[in-house]
């Protein structure tokens, strides 16, 4: 079973928001709280900070799906649509980001555990490709930073490539710095050295 | 004036006489008459007169300086052959006179002229020359009406047909023939129940026919005809008696127009038109019928768990929910039916649409240890279909064949190329070894709402046949006498 979540809930449906606040508990989950409109929906997950939110689309004042991209651009969560609706138009509109799961009603308790937890594991993957993706754009700067500060010690001191790279891993060494916070230190110290007039070192 | 009046007007009088004084009365006798008078002095000023063609009568004297009538008289019948030819003649001339209407005059007059004499002549002649013409007209007309009826018998794109007093073909034009296969020369003078009329319409066919007999008429009666090749045609008919002189009866015109398109087409464009209007209403009555469904098994749920300690009670939440499962799929049915459906074709494999569609049928019916029997060598692999549509097709025809097979049973399935107008196509032939459907409930197991089971919404056919005939084929029932029943689908490949 997934860990347990507080899990926030909207359908301005009375005899829905019951089941819900009645069901989720029996998953194991925590209902931290049930609205009646997407705006609603918003509000509560900005002061209560879900794990997870369901929610029906057709609301008053604001559909579930604007809901959810508005919640997503404050603080990514899963999301998981419940809809009498499933025409093409609207699977269009929430295939936008973070909707983790749509079920078509009428659906029960047992849909509830298998959409759960594929909506946390696909959110949990989700956001792990999007953290890769930053590593590996900030590696990428990193490893730019770390050429230039190579070129910096292959000019200044005539070693060959090798040695330069040699040498900014001795100063991160002896500094107890990352390799990167070496390389800064080299072209900052490059750039204080260099001559005003010159322009270029 | 002791004559008929006369009215010449319009016709054209040649006098051809020497004698300057008769010419001038004979012109203005026949003036006064109306004629449109030419004159000549002579033979060889008549001969060169150039409108011949449109004289209508000569008045020629018997004797001419240079010529006789006698000699004159056949060139005169060459150039104007209608014309009537008065010979003017003296008494002593009489026997000239007689020869020369052996040579091809129509009348003859004595000198000195006696205009009403003369006159009386005319009357005559012009009584004959209207004659002629009102007969010629006449003539033509009656070439031009049955030209008319031939053009017709022959052209018409309705059925002329007659059959004798035993209802024997008689006639038919060549339009049945294209419709129904057989040329007359094949069928004259049988019997046209036996030839044309399906068994089942026989007796009333027959009573028709004599009604008509009886009472000399019937209108708008529409029944099917048998062609050559099998298939039925349905006709609109009227038809009368044929009488003879006495009043006796000697057969039947039968006129009868094949309404056999047109029926099929207000049938589709009535149905089109009902799954449209059901089809849009559809949509919403959908969200609703969903959102009520949800609302239902949200409470029942909760409900179970109020009385989770009183098990009868919890049995008739149980039973409330399977029915209310029932209704559901009965809505997703409806909808899946009437709801507009947009294909999504794509390459695909045929032989594996039906083959998940098996697993999915056969894996919910595992206690039934049936098996797809294939006979699919050679078939167009590549289809350009929607094999999600089709797959649920196969679904629907599946679970018709296993509802209706017994325990460890087979149902087989083949698949050929065929051409389907003109296109390249498939017939897929999927047969279960059950009871099978008695032939007159054959062809009823594609309607809506149709079922020889005891559950179920009678739709799943139907859905299969609309979405075949969205990819241009169709499902028809096999018609032979094997056991068990054979469903026949109809596709084109969709392949350009």
């Amino acid at each position: 079973m997934t860990k347990p979540l507080r899990i926030a809930v909207a359908d301005d449906e009375q005899d829905m928001r019951d089941f819900f606040e009645r069901m989720l508990p029996l998953c194991g989950h925590q209902v931290v709280a049930v609205a009646e409109t997407g705006r609603e929906l918003v509000e509560h997950c900005r002061s209560l900070r879900p794990d997870l939110v369901i929610t029906d689309i057709k609301m008053p004042d604001m559909d579930g799906i604007e809901a959810a991209v508005e919640i997503c651009r404050e603080r990514p969560l899963p999301i998981i649509l419940v809809s009498a609706h499933h025409d093409s138009e609207l699977i269009q509109r929430a295939a936008a980001d973070h909707i983790m799961g749509y079920l078509v009603k009428p659906i029960g308790k047992v849909d509830l555990d298998p959409a759960i937890a594929l909506a946390v594991r696909r959110f949990q993957q989700f956001e792990a490709v999007r953290q890769e993706a930053s590593d590996l754009r900030q590696a990428l700067a990193d490893r730019k930073i770390i050429e230039q500060a190579k070129g910096v010690l292959m000019k200044v001191t005539g070693a060959d490539e090798k040695d330069a790279f040699h040498r900014l891993q001795q100063l991160a060494a002896e500094r107890n710095q990352k390799l990167i916070e070496a390389a800064q230190s080299v072209i900052t110290m490059e750039k204080a050295f260099r001559r005003p007039d010159t322009g270029h070192a | 004036m002791t004559t008929t009046e006369l009215n010449a007007t319009g016709y054209q009088a040649f006098v051809i006489e020497d004698d300057p004084d008769t010419r001038a009365n004979l012109s203005d006798i026949l003036e006064l008459d109306g004629f449109d008078v030419s004159a000549a002095g002579s033979a060889h000023e008549a001969l060169a007169f150039q409108h011949w063609q449109q004289i209508s009568v000569v008045i020629l004297d018997r004797k001419l300086p240079d010529a006789n009538a006698l000699e004159l008289l056949p060139r005169i019948k060459q150039l104007a052959p209608a014309a009537a030819v008065v010979v003017v003649t003296g008494y002593a001339d009489l026997d000239g006179a007689i020869s020369a209407l052996r040579y091809g005059a129509t009348e003859y007059i004595l000198k000195p002229i006696n205009p009403d004499a003369l006159r009386a002549s005319l009357v005559r002649i012009v009584d004959r020359l209207r004659t002629a013409e009102a007969l010629r007209e006449s003539q033509r007309h009656l070439q031009e009406q049955r030209d008319f009826a031939q053009n017709v018998l022959n052209t018409a794109q309705i059925i002329i047909l007659v059959l004798d007093t035993h209802g024997r073909i008689a006639q038919f034009n060549p339009y049945l023939e294209e419709i129904c296969g057989y040329l007359l020369s094949e069928v004259q003078g049988n019997d046209w129940l036996s030839v044309f009329v399906p068994e089942p319409e026989r007796d009333s066919i027959r009573n028709i026919f004599q009604h008509v007999l009886a009472e000399g008429n019937i209108q708008g009666y529409v029944s099917s005809i048998l062609t050559k090749a099998g298939t039925q045609r349905d006709i609109h008919w009227n038809a009368q008696v044929l009488k003879d002189r006495d009043q006796d009866a000697t057969g039947v015109l039968a006129t009868g127009q094949d309404i056999t398109e047109l029926k099929h087409a207000q049938e589709r464009a009535l149905q089109n038109e009902r799954l449209a209007a059901i089809g849009e209403t559809m949509a919403g009555l959908m969200h609703e019928s969903r959102n009520a469904l949800q609302r239902c098994r949200a409470c029942l749920e909760m409900l179970a768990l109020e009385i989770a300690d009183r098990p009868k009670a919890l049995n008739l939440v149980e039973r409330t929910q399977i029915a209310q499962n029932d209704l559901h799929q009965l809505f997703e049915e409806v909808r899946d039916y009437a709801a507009p459906i947009n294909l999504d074709r794509r390459l695909c494999n045929l032989a594996e649409v039906w083959r998940q569609a098996w697993r999915e049928v056969s894996t919910l019916n595992k206690d039934k240890h049936l098996h797809l029997d294939e006979a699919v060598d050679g078939i167009p692999r590549e289809c350009r279909l929607d094999a999600f549509r089709l797959r649920q097709v196969f679904r629907n025809v599946f679970e018709n064949a296993v509802q209706a097979s017994p325990e460890g049973d087979q149902i087989s399935i083949s698949c050929k190329p065929i051409q389907l107008t003109g296109k390249d196509a498939v017939r897929i032939s999927i047969r279960d070894h059950g009871p099978g459907i008695p032939v007159e409930l054959r062809t009823r197991i594609l309607e809506p709402f149709f079922t020889t089971k005891a559950k179920g919404t009678g739709l799943g056919l139907a859905i299969a046949q609309r979405i075949v005939q969205l990819h241009g084929g169709w499902i028809h029932v096999g018609l032979d006498q094997q056991s068990g029943t054979e469903i026949l689908i109809d596709l084109p490949r969709g392949m350009k």
